[in-house]
């Protein structure tokens, strides 16, 4: 039996966050929610606990779970994936401070370059956001929506009722595949799914991050437009059921129960959404997570985020350049006439990215519209002289010209 | 479904046989970069944090992390590698943890470089690389330029070990297979302790571990972990 | 353990590789001769057989060349084993070569082969060039390796003969690896001549 990859351990560490995109339930008890609206509207008692968390013994489970995460940290630190700007980091940390409060010096966040929707906490204090996710959030408060509720597993420690949770019954379930040495490794998937949360750790975490961030001042019904914006893209992965369906075992909801029940628990809608502050914030690497989104080469489901982008602004210029490349390389039978559609527009705004022109070129010159190609190409070089592919399109416009 | 099991789990086996096997039959030479014997008189050392990670494995042989064996084997290696300081030498420095942020690059660099060392050269066999003609002729050039500048020393120390202990449900597993007649494994050491030239980037000694034995979690077994590891390496006069 | 030495050992134990020396007159895919002066080691992983040669200098986990000869239409450059799909997709994105790609198109292969496993690749210099004697493109690629974080530096090379499709790509670490062993394999991919 080989020793085992520490993949495993990420895969282990991963999983702990599948949440994110699964599914807080409601406990059956609307009683509930309507003390919990109440609570939140006018509470006076803190949702967090007194204390700040004390470093665990070694020995225990908790102190061992730490050390790990430890290493993790250590190792994300250091990684290239992860984005290391200080405005930026300034940003999320303040607002983790906002939502939580006295325990805002335990929690540090990390953001890391990876064009999913995501964002995990581990025990020990350790925040991983994806730049997926901040592409998606379209405001501050739909940010501390996530932030708050993975803060609420922190805070209430779900992470390890559920590793000692899953000890008891592990070796139940590991007797199920008993065969196969080869296999083995394979079932390292099997522990990744077994260590997903609970639905009342989901339902909890909801709840307490719901607290937060109408304590900290934002408007609860921007958490339900989190999930309901993601449901767009999830119906093209899973489809247009996805959102009804329990995607994997009885104890994850659907996505739309959890749009609807928080929607529920926010109550009206008061409190800030923050927008222009969430834009200015993210304003200096936006395109560049644009760029990595459409890199992925999950068309539909791109074209699901960059419409509802447009949407809520029609001349965001980043976003319509982003939508006409992936309708050019999606190639499909209408795409080439919505790619020029697009890109025809972005360009005659003002500033666009340079890219534009570059993708209008190449539109053109599919069309074989040569001159129109030229021109675009022209305007591309001009724009940006040190592109990568300068030499390329010199050569295109060689070739194009009479 | 029991048949596909079958036939893959006997030649896994094979060849996980032959990959287990310890590297009984190597001469001295193979862990010795060709020219080098001992390392210079009255030179530095540094030793950079071993890279551990230990496992219990399930019944059904899924391994699982345990961050509490594994900080219990930090400290058991390093208080084996101070035991050693006869073979070691007289100057040897540690890199504590948060040294090692600076030095990222290098680390994941060695990281891939020892993978084919240990993969290509140690296990060798069908894997090994022909052009390298059976020698330790690895180098990372210029790129521990940062360590050595860092620590001024001559020569830097890697280890990395894997270790799986069987829990007691796969122990039970183990006896009632046995009695079926089929064999699975308990839990195994692989790892491997590489020693760079920071004058040049060559790996001039390199030895490694593969066995179904060897205890890390306790001070005592761990020095014999330990031990093995370094069995053989070069003296500083 | 880093990922990648688990799947080699993967590997290993499905089937056992082999791995044989190849220097001199070589031939890919009966298609594209190369003449090779300082030995390569070519790797044939076992199980499914995929549609280009890899050659490397100091082992899989560093350095690799890669050779495709007479690549058709719809015929992928990459095989993945069934089920491989990452996180957040529906499918694995499997880089296919299409009639009538222009050249950006077969640059963006590359991209999508060697980002495929959550790796980030950035595309840091594309200009015409001559490859195996037909007209095509060159470019140069930095990629940061999802598995270790080890960053790597690369160069590729594709050009299409009456519609089939011949490249080649190396990579290795970007630290004092690229640089010594690239003049290696631009030796190889120079004496690049396609036959049939």
């Amino acid at each position: 039996m080989m020793g085992m990859p520490s993949s495993g351990r990420r895969v282990f560490l991963r999983s702990a966050c599948k949440h994110c995109l699964g599914m807080g339930a409601l406990l059956p008890g609307l009683p509930a929610l309507a003390q919990e609206g109440a609570a939140a509207a006018g509470a006076t008692s803190s949702p967090l606990p007194a204390e700040r968390f004390v470093r665990p013994a070694l020995e225990t489970d908790e102190g061992g779970l730490w050390g790990m995460m430890d290493r993790e940290e250590a190792r994300l630190r250091r990684s290239p994936f992860v984005v290391r700007d200080s405005q930026l980091s300034k940003y999320l940390q303040d607002l983790v401070c906002r939502l939580a409060g006295d325990h805002c010096p335990d929690i540090r966040v990390h953001v890391v370059r990876t064009p999913l929707f995501n964002a995990t906490m581990a025990p020990n204090g350790m925040m991983q956001v994806w730049t997926g996710l901040l592409l998606r959030a379209e405001n501050e408060a739909q940010l501390a929506a996530i932030l708050g509720h993975e803060i609420g597993h922190y805070l209430e420690r779900h992470t390890l009722e559920r590793l000692r949770d899953m000890r008891s019954r592990a070796a139940f379930a590991q007797f199920m595949g008993l065969f196969g040495v080869v296999g083995a490794i394979g079932q390292l998937g099997a522990l990744a799914g077994a260590f997903a949360f609970s639905r009342e750790h989901e339902t909890r975490a909801d709840r307490l991050g719901m607290r937060l961030m109408k304590r900290a001042g934002y408007d609860g019904q921007q958490a339900a437009q989190v999930w309901d914006n993601l449901l767009g893209e999830l119906k093209v992965t899973g489809g247009q059921d996805a959102g009804k369906r329990s995607p994997m075992m009885a104890t994850h909801p659907p996505v739309e129960t959890r749009r609807d029940d928080l929607l529920k628990l926010a109550g009206d809608a008061s409190g800030s959404t923050g927008t222009a502050e969430y834009q200015q914030a993210m304003s200096q690497y936006r395109f560049g997570w644009l760029q990595d989104e459409i890199r992925r080469g999950q068309f539909e489901e791109s074209l699901v985020l960059f419409n509802r982008l447009l949407a809520r602004n029609a001349q965001d210029s980043q976003a319509l350049y982003a939508r006409g490349e992936v309708y050019r390389l999606r190639a499909g039978k209408e795409d080439l006439q919505e790619s020029l559609n697009d890109l025809t527009r972005v360009t005659a705004l003002e500033q666009p990215p340079a890219e534009a022109f570059r993708a209008l070129g190449l539109v053109q010159k599919q069309r074989t519209d040569g001159a129109s190609a030229v021109q675009a190409f022209e305007k591309y070089l001009a724009v940006a002289p040190e592109a990568a592919d300068a030499g390329l399109i010199k050569n295109y416009i060689a070739e194009l010209k009479p | 479904m029991k048949y596909p099991f079958a036939r893959a789990s006997a030649s896994a086996l094979l060849c996980a046989l032959a990959l287990l096997a310890a590297s009984v039959q190597a001469q001295q030479s193979k862990n010795l970069a060709p020219g080098f014997s001992q390392r210079s008189a009255a030179s530095k050392l540094v030793v950079v944090p071993a890279d551990l990670e230990l496992f219990s494995i399930g019944a059904g042989g899924v391994p699982e992390p345990r961050a509490d064996w594994t900080l219990a084997a930090q400290r058991n290696v390093k208080s084996g590698l101070a035991a050693r300081k006869l073979q070691l030498g007289t100057d040897v420095m540690g890199l504590e943890e948060k040294d090692m942020d600076e030095l990222a690059d290098i680390n994941s660099l060695h990281g891939a470089v020892a993978q084919s060392v240990f993969l290509h050269h140690m296990v060798g066999g069908v894997l090994k690389l022909p052009t390298k003609s059976d020698a330790l002729n690895w180098s990372m050039g210029d790129a521990v330029k940062p360590l050595k500048d860092k620590t001024g020393a001559d020569y830097a120390l890697f280890i990395w070990i894997r270790d799986s202990y069987a829990s007691n449900e796969r122990k039970a597993a183990m006896i009632a297979m046995a009695v079926l007649g089929v064999g699975i494994a308990g839990g195994s050491q692989i790892g491997y302790a590489s020693l760079v030239d920071l004058n040049d980037g060559r790996i001039v000694w390199f030895n490694d571990l593969r066995r179904a034995s060897g205890d890390l979690r306790e001070a005592e077994p761990a020095k014999e972990t330990v031990e093995v590891l370094l069995k053989g390496f070069p003296v500083s006069p | 353990m880093k990922k990648i030495l688990i799947v080699l050992l993967l590997a290993f134990l499905s089937g056992c590789m082999s791995i044989t020396k190849v220097e001199g007159d070589q031939v890919v895919n009966s298609r594209m001769a190369v003449k090779v002066t300082d030995a390569w080691n070519k790797v044939s992983p076992p199980g499914t057989k995929q549609p280009f040669d890899m050659w490397t200098q100091e082992g899989l986990t560093l350095d690799h060349l890669r050779l495709w000869a007479a690549i058709k239409p719809g015929q992928a450059l990459l095989i993945r084993p069934v089920g491989n799909v990452p996180i957040g997709q529906k499918a694995p994105r499997v880089p296919t070569y299409e009639s009538g790609m222009q050249l950006d198109q077969l640059v963006n292969l590359f991209e999508i082969m060697y980002s495929a496993d959550g790796s980030i690749v950035n595309m840091t210099k594309v200009e015409p060039a001559v490859f195996a004697g037909e007209k095509g493109v060159r470019f140069e690629f930095a990629v940061t390796r999802k598995s270790d974080d080890v960053q790597l530096n690369g160069v590729g090379w594709v050009s299409q003969r009456k519609g089939e499709l011949f490249a080649a790509t190396f990579i290795a670490p970007k630290l004092s690896f690229f640089p010594r062993l690239l003049p290696k394999a631009e030796s190889i991919v120079r004496t690049a001549q396609i036959r049939g």
